[in-house]
């Protein structure tokens, strides 16, 4: 029912009410002036208040789903399957303005508690209490509640449109890849560092090591130069097209940017190692060859990451990166592993020497069934070998030493990086927290200029020997 | 061999290389498609045979071989771009049938191929009926062998600003004609294959051909999963639309995630017969998967509620143990056949074998790697419907 002609329509004493009926996702705006679906549902309910025997309204919240859901397709699906159940019971959908969707039915071939119990297994996933996010009401008695629910969606103002965005053109690629050849280095690479938290220390502000650096490019800052039709964030398949791109551009730079002892360049902090993201036709290219043979010449540590994708999608490429990256003596790190990948495939079977295991806020808010069998998977997997990557939060770092995960990265471990420069740096008083956590990840221009004390800023942890723990 | 002939052979020169035989024979089985009328078929599947059986000899005995069947109503022989040779005539021709069968038979009575080697060439199909099978014949003859390929020029690659302008002529095209199907069988009590389903595509190397100038599909994977996905839109429109379904036999898709939860399929679930129902399956990729599984999680749950039968497509058998089946909540998986799947420990082929399809099974080999591994499902050049299954060899003690 995302457009009128694609299921047949609603009963026809019921047809004029409906508030069902854009394409894609819009919430009843089908393009001419939008009644809300809470206003055809007040209209629908008095219609059937004169004799109300037998109705009864479903109501699926998809509102109360946890961000990024409810996503386009949620809504698509959750109309679809209450369509059907309206096709069947002589029923009728509505769309509400925050998201929500109901079903008004007088259904005997079913009982509406399985139209319920069918909505809360498939959308209970995205939600923290899956019971929560269906309602029933059996008219007359329920009309009371039902009819303040709906005043109060009225009251409420419109939720911001989630529309769905048309996927980026292909052209996005060139657009992309002219963008990153135009960019000066230091203004699209940032970096990271990664530590390795003592083994023997209690929590977060143990003993910390550092472990690597990692050079990304913000896509962020690309974005911003690109018409907003034109940024590939919304296609995963496209921003790994992209990457071959990236790649090239990144062993370039970092030939460019060689002798120059700016932060980019290889031979500069060479006591721990460097971590760049590469594609399997970047691993297999000359550059990195070239690139690879100068890590070995000054002796410094090179860490590739790889994402998880491409080992899937190409097993024996990924097999023929492995075995390259051996030869060259760099650590291979299998990238982007999200909480549910390792709870739904064993990415430890791919034999790389590390893998990102992604922090999502999920984990913490997780059932506990859910968090036992993470942590089981993580035993399995070896902590030892996990970086816990994107440690935004004090939760995170927690639940990764909860789980004797070592290596961490991510906006936390900035921070408190960024407090312990601060200690020793004698220009701290004119500087903030977040600015010092900002600077140490610009690579180089305004990022950083403020800056009094670059050596500080550059050797990620200071005072302390770099553990450096490379291949 | 000489002696069976009921009349001097009549020499066709076919223009094999060119693949013209198998454009006509392609024309000829929309033709049966759409008109219903009954022919019978064989297909002398010569490209099976090891290279020291296929010298230019044996191909001539070979043709030489069918000639009883020339004298069939409306006989008509096409030599396929790999040595196949299919006969398609009209009625009943038995004793012409068994004549050349006899004729193959003693071809090979002085070499070294085994009696179940010679059977597995002999392929009879019914037309309509099994159109998927000729087409999938067809299909694999063009693939391979149209083109030497040391003469094959190198094709550029379809690139971003290519792939742009192709998705803009596919909105406007008509894609019908690049619909393929092939089959997937299953080894029946008989010892012979049997369709199981047949899974229906848009053939992206032709229509790259076609409407891309002669870029190379597939040369570029992610702008090729990109492709899939618009082909996907395409291929559920095209099946939505109507009767197309309507007398269809059980198939497969191969979607990626994002296209089970786009309109186009809302669309396709609602023209689907409720026969079918429950015997569609969708085929997925696990880079699709992962590239966001809470789509995927979503999707699955969605098209199970749906009766959809889900199967994991893994590009490796390397692959079993890094992306379990079950842990994925998937119901079948499909392995690609390749000399590589002998280095996998069998406990991991047996434990999903009951759930398993063996993918470009297109010899002797894969059948009876797959069959002696508990494998039931084929889908390759050597296992089409009315082909012999291979008996599995005893059990090796452990």
């Amino acid at each position: 029912m995302t457009t009128r002609s694609s299921l047949p329509p609603a009963p026809a004493r019921l047809a004029d009410a409906n508030a069902i009926g854009s394409g894609g996702g819009g919430n009843g705006a089908g393009g001419g002036p939008t009644v809300p679906g809470e206003r055809h549902l007040l209209a629908a309910l008095e219609r059937v208040a004169r004799a109300p025997q037998g109705w009864s309204v479903v109501a699926l919240h998809l509102s109360r789903l946890l961000p990024p859901a409810p996503r386009p397709h949620h809504r698509r699906i959750a109309r679809a399957v209450m369509q059907d159940a309206a096709q069947r019971g002589d029923g009728q959908v509505f769309a509400l303005r925050n998201g929500d969707v109901l079903l008004l039915t007088r259904n005997v071939a079913q009982p509406v508690s399985v139209v319920s119990d069918r909505l809360r297994r498939l959308f209970g996933r995205e939600a923290n209490d899956a019971g929560g996010i269906v309602s029933e009401w059996q008219l007359p008695a329920g009309s009371p509640e039902l009819l303040a629910y709906t005043a109060d969606r009225l009251r409420e103002p419109e939720a911001a449109a989630n529309k769905e965005a048309a996927p980026p053109p292909a052209e996005v690629v060139d657009a992309v890849a002219i963008a990153i050849a135009g960019a000066r280095a230091q203004d699209i690479i940032q970096r990271q560092v990664a530590v390795q938290l003592d083994p023997h220390g209690g929590g977060p502000g143990a003993a910390m090591h550092v472990s690597y650096r990692e050079l990304t490019f913000s896509l962020d800052v690309l974005e911003t130069r690109l018409p907003e039709s034109m940024r590939p964030g919304q296609d995963p398949v496209l921003l790994m097209h992209l990457s071959r791109y990236l790649d090239q551009r990144m062993l370039q730079i970092l030939q460019l940017e060689r002798g120059s002892s700016a932060p980019l360049d290889i031979g500069v902090n060479t006591n721990f190692a460097l971590h760049l993201n590469l594609s399997l036709p970047g691993v297999m290219s000359d550059a990195f060859a070239i690139l690879a043979g100068q890590f070995r010449a000054i002796g410094r540590p090179l860490g590739i990451e790889i994402s998880m994708l491409e080992a899937v999608a190409d097993p024996p490429g990924f097999a023929h990166a492995r075995a390259r990256l051996r030869e060259f003596g760099a650590r291979l790190v299998l990238d982007g592993v999200s909480h549910q990948a390792l709870l739904m495939s064993r990415p430890a079977l791919l034999r790389t020497d590390v893998m990102k295991l992604v922090w999502s806020p999920r984990i913490a808010d997780a059932p506990a069934e859910e968090k036992a069998a993470l942590a089981t998977a993580v035993l399995e997997a070896d902590p030892a070998r996990i970086i816990l990557h994107r440690a935004e939060t004090e939760a995170a770092v927690r639940w990764g030493i909860a789980n004797r995960i070592r290596l961490f990265q991510g906006r936390y471990i900035d921070q408190m990086l960024g407090v312990q420069r601060m200690v020793s740096c004698l220009g701290a008083p004119a500087c903030t927290l977040q600015q010092c956590a900002e600077r140490a990840r610009a690579t180089g221009g305004a990022g950083r200029a403020s800056c009094t004390n670059f050596p500080l800023l550059d050797a990620a942890l200071p005072g302390a020997p770099a553990g450096g723990s490379g291949p | 061999m000489s002696g069976m002939r009921s009349r001097p052979p009549r020499r066709i020169e076919p223009d094999s290389a060119s693949g013209q035989d198998a454009h006509r024979l392609a024309a000829l089985a929309s033709d049966c498609e759409a008109t219903g009328i009954a022919r019978r078929c064989l297909v002398l599947r010569l490209s099976l045979l090891p290279n020291d059986l296929r010298k230019p000899q044996h191909l001539r005995l070979a043709r030489d071989a069918l000639d009883p069947l020339l004298s069939a109503d409306r006989a008509q022989r096409f030599i396929l771009p790999n040595d196949d040779i299919v006969m398609v005539w009209r009625g009943n021709a038995d004793g012409p049938l068994a004549a050349s069968r006899n004729a193959v038979t003693q071809m090979f009575a002085d070499t070294d191929a085994e009696m179940a080697e010679v059977l597995g060439l002999w392929l009879m199909l019914d037309l309509p009926a099994d159109i998927a099978a000729l087409r999938d014949v067809i299909a694999t003859s063009l693939d391979e062998n149209s083109v030497p390929p040391t003469e094959k020029p190198r094709a550029a690659p379809l690139d971003a600003a290519a792939l742009a302008v192709l998705e803009a002529t596919l909105a406007q095209a008509d894609v019908a004609r690049f619909a393929r199907r092939r089959v997937v069988c299953i080894a029946g009590t008989d010892s012979k294959f049997r369709p199981a389903w047949e899974v229906r595509y848009l053939a992206a190397d032709e229509l790259c051909a076609e409407l891309a100038g002669g870029r190379a599909a597939r040369a570029e994977p992610w702008l090729y999963r990109r492709l899939a996905r618009t082909l996907d839109r395409r291929l559920l429109a095209l099946l939505a639309a109507n009767q197309e379904l309507k007398d269809a036999r059980p198939f497969g898709l191969d979607l990626d995630v994002a296209s089970i939860l786009g309109p186009d399929f809302l669309r396709f679930d609602t023209a689907l017969p409720q026969l079918l129902r429950g015997r569609v399956t969708l085929g997925l990729q696990p880079a699709d998967i992962l590239a966001d599984l809470a789509a995927f999680l979503f999707a699955r749950d969605f098209a199970r509620a749906r009766g959809y039968r889900l199967m994991l497509c893994l590009p490796d058998s390397d692959m079993l143990p890094v992306l379990p089946m079950a842990k994925l909540g998937l119901d079948l998986v499909e392995i690609t056949w390749s000399p590589a799947a002998l280095m996998v420990p069998a406990e991991l082929i047996e434990r999903e074998a009951g759930h398993m399809v063996l993918a470009k099974a297109d010899t002797a080999e894969a059948i009876a790697w797959g069959q002696s591994h508990g494998i039931a499902l084929f889908e390759g050049r050597a296992a089409l419907p009315g082909m012999p299954t291979f008996a599995p060899p005893p059990v090796p003690a452990r």
